[in-house]
This record gives structure tokens, sequence and C-alpha cells, in this order.
């Protein structure tokens, strides 16, 4: 597996640099990874809010 | 240095969190709120976006290309040798195999098809004739005045290659209200003509066998026999389930791969349920046994659901010849005499019928058609003819039961096999058919040539084992003889097991077993199968989504 194909995603942040190498990860830990992703998406849609539909009080 | 499932689990946690304790009260909360959502979605949508890309880089380096073998020309090489055996059968004549069998079924049973399909039925005939270079003419069908005004025109229609049979259909009613018997004496006219040119037909077999045997490298029936099976085994080494098609039914779901890992309780009670003494799955000796033979037991148990499928066809046989069996050791009593005798009446009666028919006709025109009389001599005359062509078809329905009758006592014996039996139906398919149709109870033409068809390859599978040594005429549990079989290989199968409602039940455990076996042998594993399934559900996912 060419690990430089995607093979290696890297999330950089103020404090720490993380590298997560995917091919660390066993068959079944690849597809929770997907799941949990896709789940977290679908959350994210549903949780997102229509901003005209919403009662929400005026601005100060 | 934390992996990236564990950072996923813990982010999405974080930001679960940070969401359910945003304010949304305010058009600017709810903003803000909505721009940290959209925000975060560009991030996951980058990461499934990349994880996706992996999963199927990897799943593609899984994959097993399986050798591409030429099944289609191995299966070629078993057609044509069945057309040999079907060519030098030794037990029936021209007639059968010339297929003259099958479409006097065909035509016998008009009642099961639409006019279109009776129309097909004649056309078919007069191919036959054609292929053996015979070349039928109006003047050919003269068995009553109504067939030669049908054929007529029906020939004229097929001659102009117009395949307009609309005009026809018109005639068939018009003839049909004054003589509903016109395609029983159409049958009767081809019986007549097939019986005329019976030499020309044996030539045409005989010129055709030579041709056959000598381009399939074949010199003799036993010879075709053998390469049938030497033919049989490759195809089924070649076809049979391999790890590609293991693969591909995980991919599309037909199977759970889930059931296949070492810890699942379904592989575990398959193993349990077929094993005698539970062998350890480690030693592969005692295993490589194992497998075999629940591959042999495999075929057996196929075969014997054939039987089971066929029982009802080979008690209809046994009631119809057990008073006919010879004693042991002696042959069967074939007695020619009632046979002869229906064909010298045939013979006779149909004499008498062209003399009626003479009488009716005036003499040939130009275009060498036949034009029937006019006076009030011909009324009394056609009534006659008809009579005659009537019990001319009786008669001929009588031939062929005696006909038969003699086929199956030229070869009954006190140890008449079931595969004997098999090879005698195969071999006649008109009475295979009536026969069929008589014992399921069948009342389409389709119904029987699905039967019939599953009939055949049943009959000619070389690998059928169990019936060939299983005498008709007694009483074998045939289960039984397989269990004990097996059950001297440490194989675990009780009479239940064979119930005809269960013989799938055992038939999957044993494919299942079987599978394990083919993932073992192979580069792959279950683990990697499952992973393929996972990420084509995935790709079919996304995709619907789309």
């Amino acid at each position: 597996m060419n690990k430089n194909k995607g093979g290696i995603m890297k999330k950089k942040n103020e404090k720490n640099k993380v590298d997560f190498d995917l091919s660390t990860h066993s068959l079944s830990e690849l597809i929770k990874v997907y799941e949990n992703i896709v789940e977290f998406l679908q959350f994210l849609e549903d949780k997102r809010i229509e901003e005209e539909q919403k009662g929400a009080t005026p601005n100060e | 240095m934390s992996n990236f499932l564990k950072f996923i689990e813990d982010d999405i946690q974080a930001k679960r969190t940070l969401f359910s304790t945003m304010p949304t009260k305010t058009k600017r909360d709810i903003k803000k709120y909505n721009e940290k959502i959209d925000q975060t979605m560009n991030i996951y949508e980058g990461y499934r976006a990349n994880v996706k890309k992996y999963l199927e880089a990897k799943s593609r380096s899984f994959n097993i290309k399986c050798r591409d073998v030429n099944l289609e020309k191995l299966k070629k090489h078993v057609s044509a040798l069945e057309r040999v055996r079907f060519l030098l059968n030794p037990l029936n004549t021209y007639f059968e195999k010339m297929g003259f069998d099958n479409l006097i079924y065909q035509i016998s049973n008009y009642a099961d098809f639409d006019f279109k399909s009776l129309n097909d039925i004649i056309n078919s005939f007069l191919d036959k004739f054609e292929q053996a270079g015979i070349k039928l003419t109006g003047t050919d069908f003269d068995y009553t005045c109504y067939v030669h005004e049908y054929m007529v025109s029906f020939l004229k229609i097929k001659n102009n290659k117009d395949d307009n049979y609309d005009q026809l259909s018109a005639i068939f009613e018009k003839i049909y209200w004054v003589n509903p018997e016109i395609i029983e004496h159409i049958e009767l006219n081809f019986r007549k003509l097939i019986k005329k040119y019976e030499r020309k037909f044996t030539n045409y077999i005989h010129k055709h066998q030579k041709d056959t045997m000598l381009e399939n490298k074949i010199n003799n029936y036993e010879e075709c026999m053998e390469g049938i099976k030497i033919a049989h085994a490759e195809l089924n080494k070649t076809d049979k389930e391999n790890i590609c098609d293991i693969i591909n039914l995980a991919k599309t779901g037909v199977i759970d791969i889930n059931n296949y890992f070492e810890d699942s309780k379904t592989r575990n009670s398959n193993y349990s349920a077929l094993m005698i003494d539970s062998l350890h799955l480690d030693n592969k000796e005692a295993m490589t046994k194992f497998y075999e033979n629940l591959t042999k037991l495999k075929t057996n148990i196929e075969e014997y659901s054939n039987y089971l499928k066929f029982e009802p066809l080979f008690e209809d046989f046994k009631k119809e010849y057990e008073k006919l069996v010879p004693a042991e050791g002696t042959k069967a009593n074939v007695n020619n005499t009632a046979l002869k005798n229906i064909e010298s009446q045939i013979k006779d009666k149909e004499a008498k019928l062209d003399k009626f028919n003479k009488r009716i006709f005036n003499d040939h025109d130009d275009a060498g058609f036949l034009e029937y009389r006019s006076d009030k001599v011909s009324k009394h005359l056609i009534d006659a003819s008809l009579k005659q062509a009537k019990d001319l078809y009786d008669l001929y329905k009588s031939y062929d039961q005696e006909y038969f009758k003699n086929k199956v006592l030229s070869i009954l014996h006190s140890a008449f096999k079931v595969n004997e039996l098999l090879h005698l139906y195969y071999s006649f398919d008109y009475f295979k058919k009536m026969a069929i149709k008589k014992v399921f109870n069948l009342t389409t033409y389709a119904d029987v040539v699905r039967y019939s068809d599953d009939f055949d390859l049943f009959a000619m599978n070389p690998n059928n084992i169990v019936i060939n040594s299983i005498p008709l005429f007694e009483e074998y549990n045939i289960a039984k003889i397989i269990i004990n079989r097996y059950r001297l290989d440490n194989i675990n199968l009780t009479e239940e097991n064979l119930n005809p409602n269960d013989l799938k039940t055992v038939l999957d455990k044993i494919q299942f077993l079987l599978r394990i076996n083919e993932i073992e042998k192979s580069p792959t594993s279950v683990e990697k199968i499952w992973f393929m399934a996972q990420v084509e559900k995935i790709n079919i996912m996304e995709s619907k989504k789309e």
C-alpha cells in the first residue's frame, strides 16, 4: 500500500503536530473510522439550524 | 502519538459537547453556530473523502484475479460430445434422432398451444424434411381434403416468405368448424410421410453420425461416453465455486461473511453438525480428507435430490411394467406380433383412405396441386374419409403404446436399475413428456419442457453414482445407503438430514464448510473478504446518495 496516496492524514494544531497514519489501523478499525465520520456528518447535517425559519429574538 | 480512530472518537465527542452548549437564541448565535457546523462539516468531508480513497485502495489490493479459464470452450466441448451421444444412442432410431418424437408430442398436444405455435410446429416438421433433402409440396399432403386445403395454403405462404398467417387463420377457422380433427390429421399426414421417407432419414442420420464422429474424433458410442465423463469432470473442476466467486458472493450480500469468522456460532455449529467425532481443525491431513468427503457427499446429495424429484415417474413406470419383469437370469418376451398387427391395420386403412381421396380429388392441376370434386358424391366420400382418418388416429396411438412397450421389454430384466430407466426416457422424448405430464399433472407445455429438461440433465449426468446400483423393482432406502457410506468417514448424517424438505439445509451447510476450505486454501482471509464486502457496501450507499 502506498501510504502517500491518501494513506497518511496530517492534522496540524497550534500546540501539537499529529500524524494520523491509516496504515497502522486494523481492517475493522478502518471501517469504524469511516462509519464514525459518516455518522458524525449526518449528526452535523441534522443539527444545522435553518436561519430564516427559526424564530430567534432580534439582534441587539 | 494517538491513532486516527482514537482522535476521531475524541474529536467527535468534544464537538458534540461543543454544539450542545453553543448558544442559539439570537440570529447572530445561530449564524455563528451554523458557521461552526459548516466549518466542521468541511473538515470531516475532507476526512471522509481521504479515508474512502484509502479504503478503496486497500480493498483493491486484496482483490484476487482468478485464472481466466475458457469456460465457454469447455462447455462447448461437453455439448458437442452430448450431441454425438444423442446421435449414436443405440436405443432409439432415426425417428427420435431427427427429433420427430418431440414434434409429434407438440402437435399431439396442440390444445396447449396457440395458432402461431401450431404453424411453428408445422414449419419445424417441414424443416426437418428439408434437412434430409426432402422438399415437400402440396401433393404430399393428401391425408384428407381438408389437410390438403390447409397445407397448400400454408406452403404457398411459406414459399412466398411473407410470414402473413392472417389469411391462413381464416382458412383454418373455416375448416375447423367442419373438421375439428384437422390438426390430428395433419399429424397423421406427417407420420405417413416420415414412414415413407424412412430410408432417406436413416441415410441422413448415418451421414450425420459419421461427420459428427469425425469432427469430434470419436469412433464409437462407448468412446463417446468415456469422453463425456472426462469432459464433464474437467468442466466441473473449472466451474466449481472458487475464491473469486466467494468474494463476489460476499460483496453482493448473497452470503453473510460475518458467519465465516472463526469465532462465529454458525461456523462452529456447522462443523459440529457434520462431524461425528470433532476433528482438530489444525489437523491438515484429517481436514483435507474431511473436505474431500464433503465434496463427494454434496454430489451424492444433489443426485439424491434429483432422484426424489422424479421418484413419482419411477413409481408410475414400476406400476406399469412390474408384471412384465422377467425371472432372474432370463430376458423379457418381446413379441412383435401386436405391433406388426397394428402396422398392417394402419397400412390397410391408409390404402382405403387413399382410395377415397383419389375419388374426392379430380386430378393434379398444372401447378401440382390437387383439386377436389364439387359434385354431390364428394360430401359422402369426405365424411367416409374423415371417419377413416379418425380410426387411423386411434390406431397410431395404439401403435405408439405398443412401440414403447416393445422398447421397454427389449431392455427389461429382473435387476433393471434406476439409471437404465433414466436412459430409456432420455432416449424417447415423446414417452418421457407424456409420462411427465401425466404423473406430475402438468397443464402447460412450458412446465412439461421444464421438467423434461431437468430430467435430461439428471439422466445425462456422468456424476450419478448412487442410482447406478439401485434396482428399480426392489425396495431400497437410498438415504440410508448414503448415510452409512459417509458415517464410515466421520461425517455425521441422519435420515432426518436427508428428508426431502431438509436437503437444502444440509447442502447449504456442506457448501458453507467447503467455502471455508476454499478461503483457507487461498491467499486471502475471511477478514479481508469482510473488508472488501464492507467497502463495496460503502460504495453502493454512496452511489445511491449521488
